[in-house]
């Protein structure tokens, strides 16, 4: 490695010397504040290092990590949702009797996978990063370990992730059984590679863990359990931090591998994401707790990124990427300012007792500013112009108009409709007035960390629903590192479009070849060309399977 | 130049798959012969109490393993011997070829060796490895 593959990493190294530091800073000194402090330090001059990244980008690491605009845009969402969990988990565990210090520790390993999981072209890569993430997870799940509940949704999170690792891990095996290589793109593998059964049985099983750590529709079952047993600003990092990176992996995976011209993948996928809007939107409707219903929410959100990513990634990887990574940083910061407001809400609560709807109860009359900020971050998730949720949803809808994909826009219609029922609900419940005597005199807390934190998405929730242009510029210049030997997507589509023609060239090219003796190179050449554009090559698989 | 590449990969679909196919053919196989033979050839004997005896080994087992009790010391230390060993299986990799790797390699395993050390550290100065809980540990462990 050279002093510039140092460079471009500089966020990996910083945040995996902070956790190596704060394992032999707890061991010498515990001290609670030092440690935190420590641990945001870190975060931050991490955060800080992602502009001189910027200017690297794109830079290779071999085949195993390419640090690009889009995997330097999602380490900074990542940076920042870790921020925010540190300044809300402080008081959490202030309270609690347990040691604080191991916490931060594990949760600077999280971040570290999930910022490997950014830059990730590896199938080596993503296993490493899955699984310094999932197994840093199990023990934040379950770190108030005096709690029944959180104990059970870390088990319930252990087997089950497991399940989904192992998964994901025998679909990647398969891809290696039929090619002998672990980079992304088939491309790359070899010009002479052929899709076979193992190529696709790899391919599902691969998507299906994936899909699982996403928590998309048929495999979202662990979802609400977890999210409701875990501490509030654990679920706000698990629906954050943990989504947003694996969402990087499927984005670079089906840009990069052109494995969405399948139409046995497309389809799998929509169905995914059709039943996601659907069954998140339909089972949060009637939920009590507030932790599942910003589960559920969650699935919901899930459903419609990537009915966002399967519409776009068709008509182009630009218009893809900017589309889900606005809506991505949307969700994240809406998803954040929700929980923080979940988290406060239960510093009221009884230790033994998630908070629940009956909870938030004339919150309006009661902690004004509270309720403001979880009327805001609900307005935002249900998409209500001004907030940062209308835009990101906005971005959608024209995607959607772009490529004239009305199945996807009914979808995402009816469920923000069947959204737009629960979120209101919620926003009505702290607008009742049940006790007079408490309503009289309004609470405004004395400013904690994680009040000013939660004040700050709030005014950020805003400030970009008004003004969402240096979002909007950044995602805009979040490209995907294409892999090596790979012509452009676009340049496919109008070789697509041409296909009568291109055949025809072709033969001619082929005849012209014969005439002129050095008919075994060209065709040599022909072919790595063709193979090496993920589109032929899916459109070639897509023959495949149908002459089987 | 299509019709080329479709052949060979019908070819090599099958040849990739025939192998498989025995060996699943052969595992399910054995299978079936040992349950049949064990059954055909094996003495027959009526359920008893010694029949619903756990095996152990041919020693009568005594007592119920839910009433033995180990302190948790004794995972830490089984968990930590799992990870450093694991690691020291890494060391050996990098010692073969510690030459050819030159500095650079010289330095990544200075760097390795050192976040182990960091982990070990933390395992000592928590009471990890102390027969009695005691030191930064034992909180933890007397809550319950």
């Amino acid at each position: 490695m050279t002093q510039l593959d140092f460079q471009a990493i500089a966020p990996l190294v910083v945040v995996a010397t902070l956790a190596t530091l704060l394992t032999v800073l707890i061991s010498l000194w515990r001290h609670h504040l030092t440690t935190m402090v420590v641990t945001l330090l870190g975060f931050v001059l991490a955060l800080m290092t992602l502009p001189d990244v910027a200017q690297l980008a794109p830079h290779r690491l071999g085949t195993m990590l390419v640090v690009d605009r889009f995997a330097v845009f999602v380490m900074a969402l990542v940076l920042l949702s870790s921020i925010v969990t540190v300044l809300l988990s402080y008081a959490n565990l202030k309270n609690r009797p347990t040691n604080p210090a191991e916490f931060y520790v594990l949760l600077s390993t999280a971040t570290l996978g999930a910022l490997t999981l950014a830059a990730a072209t590896h199938f080596a890569m993503v296993l490493l990063g899955l699984e310094t993430l999932s197994m840093s997870l199990y023990a934040l799940i379950a770190y108030p370990i005096q709690g029944r509940r959180p104990l059970e949704a870390a088990l319930k999170y252990l087997v089950l992730s497991g399940v989904a690792s192992a998964t994901l891990l025998f679909g990647v095996a398969l891809l290696f059984v039929e090619s002998g290589q672990l980079g992304f793109a088939p491309a790359t593998w070899s010009p002479s590679f052929v899709p076979g059964v193992f190529y696709f049985l790899g391919v599902a099983l691969f998507l299906g863990g994936v899909a699982f750590k996403l928590s998309l529709a048929p495999f979202h079952m662990w979802t609400p359990d977890v999210y409701e047993g875990a501490p509030a600003p654990v679920a706000g990092f698990l629906a954050t931090v943990a989504k947003a990176a694996l969402f990087a992996v499927l984005l670079r995976y089906v840009i990069t591998s052109g494995v969405l011209g399948n139409h046995g993948v497309m389809l799998a996928l929509t169905v995914f994401a059709i039943l996601s809007v659907l069954v998140g939107n339909l089972l949060a409707l009637l939920q009590e707790s507030l932790k599942r219903v910003l589960a559920y929410s969650s699935i919901g959100h899930f459903g419609y990124v990537l009915l966002g990513l399967l519409v776009t990634v068709p008509a182009g990887t630009a218009l893809a990427t900017e589309t889900t990574l606005v809506y991505l940083a949307g969700y994240v910061v809406m998803s954040l300012l929700a929980f923080g407001v979940v988290e406060l809400v239960s510093n009221d609560v009884q230790a033994d007792r998630e908070p629940a709807v009956q909870d938030i109860d004339g919150l309006f009359w009661r902690r004004p500013w509270l309720a403001t900020g979880f009327a805001l971050a609900l307005l935002s998730l249900a998409g209500m112009p001004l907030t940062l949720g209308f835009i990101a949803k906005f971005y959608l809808f024209s995607a959607g108009v772009q490529t004239s994909s009305w199945p996807m826009l009914w979808a995402l219609v009816i469920g923000s409709a069947i959204g737009a029922f629960y979120y209101l609900r919620l926003i009505y419940a702290m607008t009742r007035l049940h006790d007079r005597a408490a309503a009289a005199t309004p609470v405004v807390a004395a400013l904690s960390l994680a009040g000013t934190a939660t004040f700050v998405l709030g005014v950020l929730v805003l400030a970009l629903g008004l003004y969402p242009t240096p979002l909007i510029n950044e995602a805009q210049h979040a490209a995907i590192e294409e892999p090596m030997g790979y012509v452009s997507l676009r340049s496919e589509q109008k070789a697509q479009r041409s296909e009568q023609d291109a055949q025809r060239s072709e033969q001619e090219e082929t005849q012209r070849s014969e005439g002129a003796k050095t008919q075994r190179d060209d065709t040599n050449v022909q072919r790595s060309e063709s193979l090496a554009s993920p589109t032929l090559l899916a459109r070639r698989m897509d023959n495949e399977s149908k002459t089987r | 130049m299509n019709d080329a590449v479709a052949v060979s990969s019908q070819v090599a679909g099958h040849v990739d798959l025939l192998p498989f196919a025995i060996y699943a053919g052969a595992v399910i196989a054995l299978l079936a012969v040992v349950l049949l033979l064990s059954w055909l050839v094996g003495a027959r004997t009526k359920s008893g109490f010694a029949t619903n005896l756990p095996f152990e080994s041919g020693i009568v087992s005594v007592g119920s393993a839910s009433t033995i009790r180990v302190s948790v010391s004794f995972y830490l230390v089984a968990m930590s011997f799992v990870v450093f060993d694991l690691d020291a299986a890494f060391l050996y990799v990098w010692a073969v070829s510690f030459k050819h790797l030159g500095w650079q390699g010289y330095l990544g395993g200075v760097v390795f060796i050192a976040i182990l050390f960091a982990g070990l550290v933390y395992e000592v100065k928590g009471g990890a490895f102390s027969a009695a809980a005691r030191g930064q540990f034992r909180r933890l462990n007397s809550d319950h």
